[in-house]
């Protein structure tokens, strides 16, 4: 047993010889990988340069200019670089790369709103990158958006306008009743009747005027008022108008002054609802009326969201892998190369005995390079990794055994050097791509997925993502799937080992 | 005597009289350390090694010789275990390597021939490295450190990199890896191919030095004339035995006995005539003017006769020698006889 703890201390001490001796390679280890980030945080403003427009503007169209005008004011992603009255000028600019974009306003933006249709905003680009493409396309929805809402808005100004022409015809109808009310309360008939006249003439002018925007104004008021209220406003003004033919009829035939004082009163309660519902709709504010609602963002995270803080332990996860897969690939090779394996076979050295002390010491080497990694994180940028420090002890732990057992996978079909590096490169680029730290997992397919499953880094992100962002607390599956992964992979690797060690 | 091995090849049946192939004992050295019997090796379906025996006794120095290619390495590593043999059987300790245990690796030192230790080591810790894989503990391997580094001259330059050493001190350095846990049973693998001849002379002066220790010790090389530092040395040629013998029984089967060399005034063709008729001699050339070399059966025996018969002609004999031809002659006329 004594002899088996030197042997596997032998290999342990002479790896860790060997890479202290290169300290360049340790600082590199540990430095680089946080003046990436460094970097990265410092230079990274997850903005974009504004898209560079070159407007075309039919001469001539009025619509088209004052659409011009608005947009030029717009602050945003896009910013006009020209205006030009010709589609094949601006054109130009895109081929010699002066625009990102050409806009194309209508000519005749009248006529397609007469005939019911959108007025179509033509868009030019040259784009080959998809994502520029999307951004673009979001961009100029963005905008259409915006410029449907201010057309929206001049019509409701008009609307407002409206409502107070309605309250002006409306006090006018009340001055008219008063006349009939004195009128039947002398018993005039010769003044009431003219006064019911201009009455019922007025409430026509109404009737002809506003009432289908009357209709329509109860949905921009809410129902909340009283139950007058929550009659349609179009009903409103028949009933008025019946009342104020049963009023003539009475009048005429000379019906009883109580049946008279009733429909009297019901027609002053009827205008008041009307007089009521164009001050308020006049009252409305009209930015509100178009864009009712507004967004209200509140952000549960218990850190607020930062570029390094977020992409920081995905860095870690991927040096940590990284480091020991390459180490553990290259050393295994290298013995090969120097030789080394026939004295070994020749010694009483076991297979498991040169595994354990190489995985013990590169083990130990990724976990102080990820030891610094983590300490500058959390003292440099207040990373909270360190709040759960047993969980990510052994996320840490896991991660590391899982990658050293690819290292020896990838060194045990490895033939050469060269090879070795070769394929640690591949199982970084797919890191990289499909280990969540570009974009989320869900955001692949399901096979292209599985590669992303067979990669100890994605569970290393997903674990340290469960401290970062805890969903009904930490998450042991990831922890899970990296045992299950060092297991199977370094039992593979043994038993690969052992079959060369011992092949003759 | 020399063994000469192969049936259809044996040299012995002409010169020295049949010897069996196979095992042979050595009755002039202790227990048997190695032994190879009818062993050949196919690697990819090619014969590198082609149904060699023999066995080497403990405390010898077996040299084993022969040109590259001739399959010196894989017999070393076919004895060591890292191969398996096609055929035949290898023993060492009268243990086949398969069934090594971990004792009997530890009474094994083996210095391979491509093995160039780790470069960004310090001696001293290349060395520590090696020990380990023994399973000696720290006390151990420093005080054993200082012995062998001391033994290979090595123990002032202790602490410089292997990659700072110099060619011969990274093979001193390799020899000292292999002693370094004291074996009973060597295997060094051309350890002074590339070295100068001062170098070399150091080395085998280590190997003699050794094998007064009691070590045994197996070494392969193709520099032909190191085979005069060992007790007995086998001749690969193209993966087979050619010959088996001493340095002395390789030179008398390669020539057919001593070679004298005398050096005489006067001398005539009459003196060759004459000398046809002397004992135990087999065959005289003259190679100068006053000079003869003759070939004898037994050196030691023949010189009086050789020196009366020349004399007895009126010639004066000037001085009269044993010829040793150099072992690149001998080792091209075993190859050559056997080929």
């Amino acid at each position: 047993m004594a002899k088996t703890i030197t042997r596997t201390l032998g290999f342990f001490g002479k790896e860790l010889g060997e890479v202290f001796r290169q300290p360049s390679l340790v600082l590199g280890a540990v430095l680089g990988p946080f003046l990436i980030m460094l970097l990265f945080g410092l230079g990274y403003t997850g903005s974009r340069p504004p898209i560079r427009v070159e407007l075309v503007v039919p001469p001539g169209s009025d619509a088209a200019i004052s659409l011009s005008q608005y947009m030029s004011s717009l602050q945003g992603p896009m910013r006009i670089v020209a205006v030009s009255p010709d589609e094949q000028t601006a054109r130009r600019a895109l081929v010699n790369e002066s625009a990102d974009a050409v806009v194309v306003l209508p000519a005749d933006v009248g006529s397609f709103v007469r005939n019911g249709t959108p007025a179509p905003v033509r868009v030019l680009y040259r784009q080959i990158d998809p994502v520029d493409e999307n951004y673009l396309n979001y961009v100029v929805r963005l905008y259409l958006a915006d410029i449907n809402r201010q057309a929206a808005t001049v019509l409701a100004q008009e609307g407002v306008g409206l409502a107070h022409d309605l309250r002006n015809s409306l006090e006018q109808a009340r001055g008219d009743l008063d006349r009939l009310k004195v009128g039947i309360a002398r018993g005039d008939q010769a003044s009431a009747v003219p006064a019911l006249e201009d009455l019922d003439a007025q409430v026509e002018a109404i009737d002809a005027r506003f009432g289908t925007a009357l209709q329509a104004a109860p949905a921009l008021i809410g129902n909340e008022s009283s139950a007058a209220n929550r009659r349609p406003s179009g009903t409103l003004v028949g009933t008025l108008r019946q009342r104020l033919a049963l009023l003539r009829e009475a009048i005429i035939s000379g019906a009883a002054s109580t049946q008279q004082a009733v429909l009297l009163a019901a027609l002053e309660g009827d205008l008041a609802s009307l007089i009521d519902l164009a001050d308020r709709v006049a009252a409305l504010p009209v930015e509100t009326v178009i864009s009712p609602y507004t967004a209200e963002m509140t952000n549960l995270a218990p850190t607020p969201p930062t570029y390094v803080g977020f992409y920081g332990p995905h860095v870690l996860a991927l040096m940590v892998q990284h480091i020991a897969i390459t180490f553990v690939a290259l050393s295994l090779v290298r013995e090969r190369g120097l030789g080394a394996m026939e004295l070994f076979r020749v010694s009483p050295v076991s297979p498991a005995e040169i595994l354990t002390g190489k995985l013990l010491a590169y083990g130990l080497l990724a976990i102080l390079v990820a030891g610094g990694l983590t300490w500058l994180m959390v003292v440099a940028f207040g990373s909270p990794l360190l709040s759960q420090p047993l969980y990510f002890g052994a996320g840490l732990l896991l991660l590391t055994a899982a990658s050293l057992s690819y290292g020896l996978l990838i060194s045990m079909v490895s033939h050469s050097e060269r090879q070795a590096v070769q394929l640690s490169m591949l199982v970084l680029i797919g890191s990289v791509f499909f280990g969540g730290l570009l974009a989320p997992l869900s955001s692949f397919t399901w096979p292209t997925r599985a590669v992303a499953f067979g990669l100890p880094v994605t569970y290393g992100i997903e674990a340290f993502r469960s401290i970062l962002l805890p969903v009904d607390g930490l998450r042991w599956l990831p922890l899970a799937a990296l045992l299950a992964m060092t297991v199977t992979s370094g039992g593979v690797s043994l038993l690969l080992f052992r079959r060369e060690f011992e092949r003759g | 005597m020399a063994t000469l091995l192969g049936a259809d090849r044996c040299l012995g049946a002409r010169s020295e009289g049949t010897v069996a192939a196979g095992r042979r004992k050595l009755d002039f050295m202790g227990d048997i350390a190695v032994q190879l019997n009818n062993v050949s090796k196919r690697i990819d379906s090619v014969s590198i090694v082609k149904h060699i025996s023999f066995e080497v006794a403990q405390g010898e120095v077996f040299g084993l010789i022969g040109p590259s290619g001739s399959g010196k390495t894989t017999t070393i590593r076919l004895i060591c275990g890292v191969y398996e043999p096609t055929d035949g059987e290898v023993r060492v300790f009268g243990v086949a390597p398969r069934h090594f245990k971990r004792s009997h690796r530890e009474r094994i030192g083996y210095m391979p021939q491509l093995f160039l230790l780790y470069p960004d080591l310090s001696v001293s810790e290349n060395l520590s490295f090696v020990a380990s894989l023994y399973g000696m503990g720290w006390l151990a391997r420093r005080r054993r450190a200082k012995q062998v580094l001391e033994f290979v001259g090595l123990l002032s330059d202790r602490h410089k990199l292997m990659r700072d050493c110099s060619g011969g001190m990274q093979r001193r350095l390799e020899l000292a890896c292999t002693l370094v846990h004291s074996p009973d049973l060597l295997f060094l693998d051309e350890p002074t191919v590339g070295m100068d001849p001062v170098l070399r002379q150091r080395f085998w002066g280590h190997f003699r030095s050794l094998a007064s220790e009691g070590k045994t010790l197996c070494i392969t090389t193709n520099i032909v004339s190191e085979a005069e530092y060992c007790d007995r040395v086998a001749v690969l040629n193209d993966g087979r035995l050619v010959a088996i013998g001493t340095p002395l029984e390789l030179r008398r089967l390669a020539f057919g006995g001593d070679v004298l060399e005398l050096v005489a005034d006067d001398m005539s063709w009459d003196i060759l005539r004459t000398l046809d008729y002397v004992p135990d001699v087999i065959s005289a050339q003259q190679i100068a003017s006053g000079r003869l070399r003759i070939l004898v059966k037994d050196a030691s025996r023949s010189i009086p006769p050789v020196v009366n018969a020349v004399e007895s002609r009126g010639v004066r004999v000037q001085s009269v020698r044993e010829y040793r031809p150099p072992f690149d002659e001998v080792f091209a006329r075993l190859v050559s006889q056997n080929g």
